[in-house]
């Protein structure tokens, strides 16, 4: 089992943090900056863009849980101006920095030694809580153990958004190793013609770069950047008489003051310092102001710097979390000051700019909802299953879709808990819970409830791979990768193709032979155009079930796309061979014979792209024999005619036909759209398998839970 | 001064075809009317859609008035103005125009004919008038016949034989993405779009109305009378998939049969994934079939973010992006552009934008000084004194 160490608890289903392997055409190298952000080679890290979320890694931003055991800090910063390619826009710009010894670590527990793939995605979310834009990379980070020692690293990126009020979600994780670090904070960019938020930076001898290894976003805008620019997310300073502080601000009056105060983190008040102005002066689209303060009376720590300008006509402050070290400290960086005197403990990194800060049930709460739990398991156990959704519905949604994300991850916890007592006591009893969650996540996401939806995709998930690992057998793992693609349609209908394809894989992981996994994973394939893996999961597939008309028609188009002429015209050939037997007149063929039709279409358009004009009307006027009405075969044959050199039968007819042609109201998918669908009759055929058997197990959670079961009922539900 | 209304000029010359001709007696009304041609003029030749006007005497109420056009009905009016708009093709050819009057008791009372000419060239075989419809930016006044040059290419720089700007009758074909990223509130702002579109056209122009998701789903007849697209509109739901190629190429078949100024509306969020035609062919098609195509490009919000898949099942991100440079191509060639629009509330401005500009389009006639047996016939206009000229960029030989 995979356990995972939150900062708040542990979290002991198979919740961790995966990505995608990057994809190859996006790569590019970033090479690493030195201290102001220039790409100087040889390189120590290359960014990728990464190629999609797993479903855990979604659901952790979504569920906004800080902690982890990767410390982190960000800091955004508005720019003035706009951004030329979107005018309702404007850029942001943001430093994440991330401490590097946990990733050393990490990669060490992994037994990394080569590149270390590290994993940034951001979700920016709006005051809906709305995702407004996203950023995901992976930071490819060669010989990590020596590089990152003693180091951090910081990324720095960026991205447009319109005015508005946004909380970052932050995430940095490693994927081998499933450890991650979160952080929120909170971004607010005022409506036009309002001032720009202060910007309060420390000189660049305070925060020296040498500390970092610092990569930039393949994204990232080259515009021209301000001074300060690449900024400490969370800068160290050493105590000093005249600590120098600029303050950058836009649209900002004569005659305005500053009132910057310092509190130790975590406490309740703070101290007004001394600050002398020393000079203001444009910089890069800013204002600059240049202060200075004394910070020798304060001792050494942590410190929430809140600045504030005073006279403006508009309250404009900066919060920022920064390090203060005794003189002489050989700390460079936040990220060695944590190493040195934590250890291996994560940094706080909350404080002022932390908008998500955990509540916190009470034991005695979480005592009751563990008993509340339990109570609409037996109802399942007993066959009620009705009477077990509402219960778990009852208590779960009012937890699930609330703002504070502490209980998302105390609800996973305890059910977590409770979950792996019945796994231990009798492995069966989690397959009526799979089958209530596979029905629970089809409700929630029908009443468009989020983050109850997503937990109960994760739960199907967890509970399958820890099923599939306490029941290690062929047929145990088959109903483990069944769940997971039972999960596919709901998913695919709710436009989240990344989990639809997660949850493939997943599948097929545990079960290479499944044949929706394989035909799933085939979808995949073709959907990111490797069709040389598409053909060889085809190929499985089809000496699986040689007569399936669908697993036929997409191998012969697979193979046509390989280049595969000869072979694809044989499959085809296959195909269609029953419409050779068929005379003129006969009745139309059944919907369900749709690959035929699109095999025509396919054989005709592979013969047109050959110039083999009378095979293509052959294959065409085969078509249209058993499906008269087709209208891609009808477009097919009048655009025949329009070909050079193409005059093989009376094109006029063909052009006549398509004139008296009319759209047919039908409800049917195109074979063409279905092409593209998931294979949902086979998805609930199979549902309706797992169904049967989570019936048929209610005993074995009965006995788990230790009650009797009734075994009367069937786990019912929407698909 | 429009082709239309010159052709509906009342000059002296066309007074000189007032007749009086005089109706068997079984026909004729007791008190013998006159009614006269205004239009077309017997001076000029007619090529595409012509209004066919006659006016009446004083001498009594005339009911009805049919038309004839080469002996062959063409079409009937029931009160003043007595008129038809007839689409008497491209050919370089005279034709008879006959109007027939009829009292309210339905007895033939008055008729009047005139021939239009043809036009005299050294050549008539193979020869036609070819027309180009030009959109001017980067000038703001009126420009004249003098003001533009037509280039051929391989040579050959050919009189304006015709000029004429603005308010020239067209056919245009809108094509409404109704796949299901227009469902709901999308699909019903583009419908009302369509409607205000042809709300506004004048009464000689037409067009039909095609919906499309991954196959045709709703098709009009070409129509000015937007009740017609009401009743076709109510109840059409998106949904599906998107074939936009093949949607284009119903568009151009559809078209095809019309005469005169064709046009192309597209309004679509999406790119094609569907369709069994490529753009490569919709191209060469249009390359015989020279119409305009406007594309109101609906940007998605995915796109915006830089999050939109340039993928799909049907094809790879290579050859999707093909069929996106071919559509792009498509239009540049056609002589139409792209209007992009961040929300569908735009549409309908979008559309009003592209009417106008129809409106405000010259065209020129010429005929072409290249073999008649050249496969392509590439054509560029340039303005003298500066100012842009979007003109579609050529025509195959049929």
């Amino acid at each position: 089992m995979i356990s995972i160490r939150w900062r708040h608890g542990t979290l002991g289903l198979a919740v961790g943090l995966g990505v995608l392997a990057a994809t190859a055409s996006a790569l590019r190298a970033a090479g690493t900056v030195d201290e102001v952000g220039i790409a100087t080679p040889p390189w120590e890290a290359r960014v990728l863009r990464t190629g999609g979320l797993r479903v855990e890694t979604a659901a952790l931003l979504w569920s906004g849980q800080q902690g982890g055991p990767i410390a982190l800090a960000a800091r955004a910063v508005v720019f003035p101006g706009g951004d030329p390619k979107a005018p309702d826009k404007v850029k942001i710009a943001l430093v994440v920095e991330a401490a590097g010894g946990a990733l050393a670590r990490a990669a060490d527990d992994a037994g990394v030694d080569s590149a270390l793939p590290v994993d940034i995605a951001i979700y920016a979310l709006d005051a809906r809580g709305a995702l407004a834009t996203s950023l995901l990379e992976t930071v490819e980070i060669p010989n990590p153990k020596e590089t990152l020692r003693n180091k951090g690293l910081r990324f720095v990126g960026g991205f447009a958004l319109r005015p508005g009020s946004y909380r970052l979600r932050i995430l940095v994780g490693h994927a081998a190793t499933k450890t991650f670090g979160l952080r929120t904070i909170q971004l607010d960019i005022p409506t036009g013609g309002a001032a720009y938020p202060l910007v309060a930076a420390f000189s660049a001898g305070s925060d020296p770069g040498t500390g970092w290894l610092t990569v930039s976003s393949i994204d990232a805008a080259a515009p021209a950047l301000p001074s300060f620019w690449p900024l400490a997310a969370r800068p160290l300073i050493a105590v000093s008489g005249d600590t120098p502080l600029s303050l950058f601000a836009v649209g900002l009056p004569a005659g305005t003051t500053q009132r910057i105060e310092l509190r130790a983190v975590g406490a309740s008040a703070g101290t007004e310092l001394s600050v002398r102005e020393v000079a203001r002066a444009p910089d890069s689209g800013f204002e600059r102001i240049d202060l200075a303060f004394s910070t020798l009376d304060l001792p050494p720590g942590s410190y929430e710097l809140r600045t504030a300008l005073t006279g403006a006509p508009f309250g404009s402050t900066a919060d920022l979390t920064l390090d203060l070290v005794a003189a002489g400290d050989p700390a460079r960086t936040w990220v060695e000051r944590e190493e040195a005197t934590a250890g291996a403990e994560p940094a706080a990194t909350g404080g002022a700019e932390n908008p998500d800060a955990p509540g916190r049930w009470r034991r005695s709460e979480a005592a009751a909802l563990r008993a509340v739990y339990r109570r609409a398991l037996v109802l399942l156990a007993s066959g009620d299953e009705e009477g077990a959704r509402a219960a778990v519905t009852a208590f779960e949604v009012p937890l699930l879709s609330g703002p504070n994300a502490a209980n998302r991850e105390e609800l996973a916890g305890l059910l977590g808990e409770v979950l792996r007592s019945l796994e231990r006591r009798n492995p069966e009893s989690l397959v009526p819970l799979m089958a209530l969650y596979r029905i629970l996540h089809g409700e929630y996401q029908t009443r468009k409830l989020r983050h109850p939806s997503m937990h109960a995709a994760i739960l199907v998930g967890s509970l399958a791979e820890l099923y599939a690992r306490a029941v290690p057998t062929a047929e145990g793992r088959r109903l483990a990768a069944g769940f997971l693609i039972s999960l596919t349609p709901n998913l695919f209908r709710s436009g989240l193709s990344s989990m639809v394809e997660a949850e493939f894989r997943r599948a097929k992981e545990l079960d290479p032979d499944h044949p929706q996994a394989l035909l799933g994973r085939a979808l995949d394939d073709e959907r990111h155009g490797r069709y040389a893996e598409a053909e060889s999961a085809l190929e499985r597939l089809a000496a699986q079930s040689p007569n399936d008309g669908q697993v036929a028609v997409r191998l012969a188009i697979n193979t046509a796309r390989l280049g595969q002429t000869k072979r694809a015209r044989e499959l085809f050939g296959k195909l269609v061979a029953p419409l050779r037997a068929r005379s003129t007149g006969s009745p139309k063929i059944e919907p369900e014979a749709w690959p035929v039709a699109l095999a025509c279409q396919e054989l005709a358009r592979l013969e047109i792209a050959a110039k083999e004009w009378q095979a293509a009307a052959g294959a065409i006027d085969l078509g249209l024999l058993a499906f008269p009405d087709d209208e891609k075969l009808l477009l097919l044959s009048a655009a025949l005619a329009d070909l050079d050199g193409s005059s093989v039968g009376n094109d006029t007819a063909a052009k006549a036909r398509l004139a008296q042609w009319a759209p047919q109201a039908t409800s049917e998918s195109s074979p063409r759209l279905r092409y593209g669908e998931l294979p949902s009759a086979e998805i609930e055929a199979l549902w309706q398998l797992l169904r049967r058997e989570a019936t048929e197990r209610l005993p074995a959670l009965g006995a788990a839970l230790g009650t009797p079961s009734g075994n009367q009922g069937k786990v019912e539900g929407t698909p | 001064m429009s082709l239309r209304t010159r052709l509906a000029r009342l000059d002296g010359r066309a007074l000189a075809v007032w007749i009086g001709i005089s109706i068997p007696a079984a026909g004729l009304a007791a008190h013998a009317q006159k009614i006269a041609f205004t239009s077309p003029s017997a001076e000029e030749a007619a090529f595409g859609p012509v209004e066919v006007r006659v006016e009446t005497g004083t001498g009594g109420a005339i009911s009805r008035v049919e038309f004839f056009l080469d002996g062959k009905p063409a079409g009937s009016a029931e009160k003043p103005p007595f008129s038809v708009v007839v689409d008497v093709g491209q050919e370089n050819v005279e034709h008879r125009f006959e109007a027939v009057a009829y009292s309210a008791g339905g007895a033939a009372v008055a008729s009047a004919m005139i021939r239009t000419p043809s036009i005299a060239t050294d050549l008539t075989i193979g020869v036609s008038l070819r027309q180009l419809y030009v959109t001017v930016s980067g000038r703001s006044e009126g420009l004249a016949r003098e003001d533009f040059v037509i280039r051929e290419r391989g040579g050959g720089r050919p009189g304006i034989v015709t000029f004429e700007r603005g308010d020239i009758p067209f056919t245009a074909a809108l094509l409404i993405d109704a796949s299901t990223s227009m469902h709901g509130a999308r699909l019903a702002a583009a419908n009302e779009g369509a409607r205000t579109f042809v709300r506004t056209m004048r009464p000689l122009d037409e067009a039909k109305l095609l919906l499309f998701a991954d196959r045709l789903v709703l098709e009009t007849p070409f129509t000015s009378v937007p009740a017609i697209l009401d009743l076709a509109l109510s109840g059409a739901r998106a949904g599906g998939g998107t074939a936009l190629s093949d949607a284009l190429y119903f568009a151009i078949e559809r078209l095809t049969s019309r005469q005169g100024r064709r046009v192309i509306i597209l309004l679509s969020d999406g790119e094609d994934i569907e369709s069994v035609l490529p753009m490569s062919l919709i191209r060469k098609r249009l390359e015989r079939e020279p119409m305009a195509i406007y594309w109101v490009r609906l940007r998605r919000d995915e796109e915006r973010q830089g999050l939109l898949k340039r993928w799909s099942i049907w094809r790879d991100a290579q050859g999707n992006e093909r069929e996106v440079e071919g559509l792009r191509l498509a239009i540049e060639e056609s002589g139409g552009r792209i209007e992009e629009i961040d929300s569908i509330d735009q549409a309908a401005a979008a559309l009003a934008e592209i009417l106008d500009e129809l409106r405000n389009q010259y065209v020129l006639g010429y005929y072409s000084e290249r073999p008649s047996n050249e496969a392509w016939r590439g054509v560029s206009v340039a303005i003298r004194g500066g100012g842009r000229a979007r003109v579609q960029k050529g025509t195959a030989r049929r």
